[in-house]
């Protein structure tokens, strides 16, 4: 059946469907009627809601409630997110299964709350301090926004890591008719023995109060959950086996859509809202006679650069729209080789418009000729 | 014509439009994102793609405020509405606001007190607020838009339209909006017969291309 739905409701939707049932918040637009929904859904479904006194505790009352079993969600925006990144980095060190919307919007501080932005990005990977496995996943519809947040779930239940859904304030309020697809929702592991079980040797989760006794803590420790927090060698070799899963299942962490890239000798690469600028200014550069193509990036974090370096070795100019000024272009340039790698961003609170995206390119492709 | 529900691409295929953009817009509370979203929720009864945005600011609160609506055959790409192709606008503050993006191609539905600027392609001007209040109803005049707008454009059938009314108006204030929709409608055909070139037609099918 169709329903006309809103991305907050679609996020909310799409948690309440991989089984969250613990919801811990701090009011912020553009996120605010995630947390509404998940208000009404939670109580009715013997899950719990709790509005807590600010994003900090948010974050820490959802990685508390995951050590109880419970699948967990939080959802906030830029100065929520920003409060929140110490204990993402908490739940990263922990290997804590939970999930963190970001509805965002233009910054930096209090910045445009009611305005999309794509400015997000880096933090979400690099926000919180040291070295860390991040998966970053994003959204386009509001169909992906339901189907992302389940997959966020999946991702975080499989690998036991926090996993952040970046969505923005037009995605967040927009909407469109959507037909709920049934998905598989995947649960954390349990030992199947408890016999010489290490709560952070395997993928393998553990909660509190189911048949051992755990230390938790934020200080490097080994398998065991013992502190070794003076032994660079334990907690290199700890956080290393977590990059090499992510490594070792990039193919299915990463999702992408790609069109018209067979032939494609401009590539634009984009993400989130500006994806859909980005596809329709593919449309309208194909009708023109431009061999243009669209890798669209719904994971960004790992963040897909092999492919990238494949796409770009059969394309002359690859061109990055986004609402920011160059953050994944940074990206895309470190993984494009001697690619030309053209930027166009903004952070005044509007949608990249198919239009300047076209005109860019254009731009781009008589630099290109002149190049050459 | 026949107003069967489900037939939107069939009417629309007699059209040469792909896609339709919708701006309403009006004064914060006069219900411009009530009408979006019921257009939308129509639209989507007659099987067709619809993307819905709104102004979320403060202004939605007694501001000048919008409501884009694409109805679309195909997905719609991108979601906003940069020129509309149908503009349907309830206040004075409201045109100055959002009426930028009106083009050549626009048509314009405006509320007789509203003073369109020249040469914004053409406009209809008809008594909308007066309407809903001689109907006893001066909360509805969002209502009797929508349904100016679906006699003039034919972009959603006015079963569809009734069926949204019906689902997401509060059974005690329905019969009133109910009205206000039929009222909307025998001044769109009225106004279309007057203001419009040809028979008072749906003029949808007649929009250029492009």
């Amino acid at each position: 059946m169709q329903q006309l739905m809103m991305g907050n409701e679609a996020c909310a939707l799409g948690a309440a469907a991989a089984g969250c049932n613990f919801f811990a918040g701090y009011p912020i637009s553009p996120s605010s009627e995630i947390m509404e929904w998940m208000s009404r859904l939670l109580p009715v479904r013997g899950g719990v809601f709790v509005q807590m006194e600010d994003e900090i505790a948010s974050i820490g009352a959802v990685i508390g409630a995951s050590w109880t079993g419970a699948k967990a969600m939080t959802a906030t925006s830029g100065p929520g997110f920003t409060l929140m990144q110490e204990n993402i980095g908490y739940a990263s060190m922990t290997e804590t299964p939970c999930v963190i919307i970001d509805a965002q919007r233009v910054g930096p501080s209090t910045g445009m709350p009611t305005m999309p932005a794509q400015g997000d990005v880096i933090q979400a990977r690099y926000g919180s301090h040291g070295d860390r496995a991040a998966i970053v996943l994003t959204a386009s519809t509001v169909l992906d926004t339901y189907t992302m947040t389940v997959e966020a779930f999946n991702l975080s239940e499989r690998y036991r890591q926090p996993v952040v859904l970046l969505l923005d304030a037009m995605l967040c309020h927009m909407r469109e008719n959507v037909t709920v697809p049934d998905l598989e929702v995947i649960d954390r592991a349990r030992p199947a023995s408890l016999d010489g079980f290490e709560p952070f040797a395997g993928e393998e989760f553990l909660a509190f109060g189911d048949g051992a006794r755990l230390i938790v803590t934020g200080l490097t420790h080994d398998e065991a959950g013992y502190q070794r927090a003076s032994n660079g060698d334990t907690g290199e070799r700890m956080m290393r086996r977590v990059l090499h899963r992510l490594e070792r299942d990039a193919e299915v962490i990463t999702h992408t859509r790609q069109e018209s890239l067979e032939d494609a000798t401009l590539v634009l690469i984009a993400y989130g809202i500006t994806a859909r600028a980005a596809r329709s200014a593919v449309h309208k550069l194909r009708a023109e006679g431009v061999s243009a193509g669209l890798l669209e990036l719904l994971t960004l974090w790992p963040f897909p650069e092999r492919l990238i370096a494949s796409v770009a070795q059969r394309a002359q100019t690859l061109l990055v729209p986004e609402l920011n000024l160059g953050q994944v272009e940074l990206l895309v340039r470190a993984a494009a080789g001697g690619t030309p790698v053209v930027a166009l961003g903004r952070m005044d609170g509007s949608l990249l418009k198919p239009e300047e995206i076209v005109a860019k390119a254009h731009e781009a492709l008589t630099n290109a000729e002149a190049t050459i | 014509m026949p107003d069967e529900r489900g037939d939107g691409s069939a009417r629309w295929r007699k059209g040469q439009r792909e896609a339709v953009g919708v701006r309403i817009a009006g004064r914060g509370g006069q219900g411009v994102m009530l009408s979006g979203y019921l257009l939308a929720l129509a639209g989507m009864a007659d099987a067709l793609h619809v993307v819905q945005t709104q102004s979320y600011g403060p202004e939605a609160r007694l501001g000048a405020a919008k409501s884009d609506v694409i109805l679309s055959r195909d997905e719609v790409a991108y979601p906003e509405v940069s020129s509309p192709d149908i503009f349907l606008c309830l206040s004075q503050d409201a045109y100055s606001a959002y009426g930028t993006g009106v083009s050549e191609s626009s048509l314009s539905i405006l509320d007789s007190r509203v003073e369109g600027a020249p040469g914004a392609g053409s406009a209809i001007v008809v008594p909308l607020a007066a309407t809903a209040r001689d109907g006893g109803a001066p909360f509805a005049t969002n209502i009797v838009g929508l349904g100016v707008l679906v006699a003039i454009t034919a972009l959603t059938s006015e079963r569809s339209i009734r069926e949204a009314l019906t689902a997401r108006i509060k059974p005690d204030s329905l019969p009133a909006n109910l009205r206000a929709f039929d009222a909307g409608l025998a001044l769109g055909a009225k106004a279309a017969a007057d203001q419009l070139a040809g028979n008072g037609r749906p003029v949808f099918g007649r929009l250029r291309a492009g």
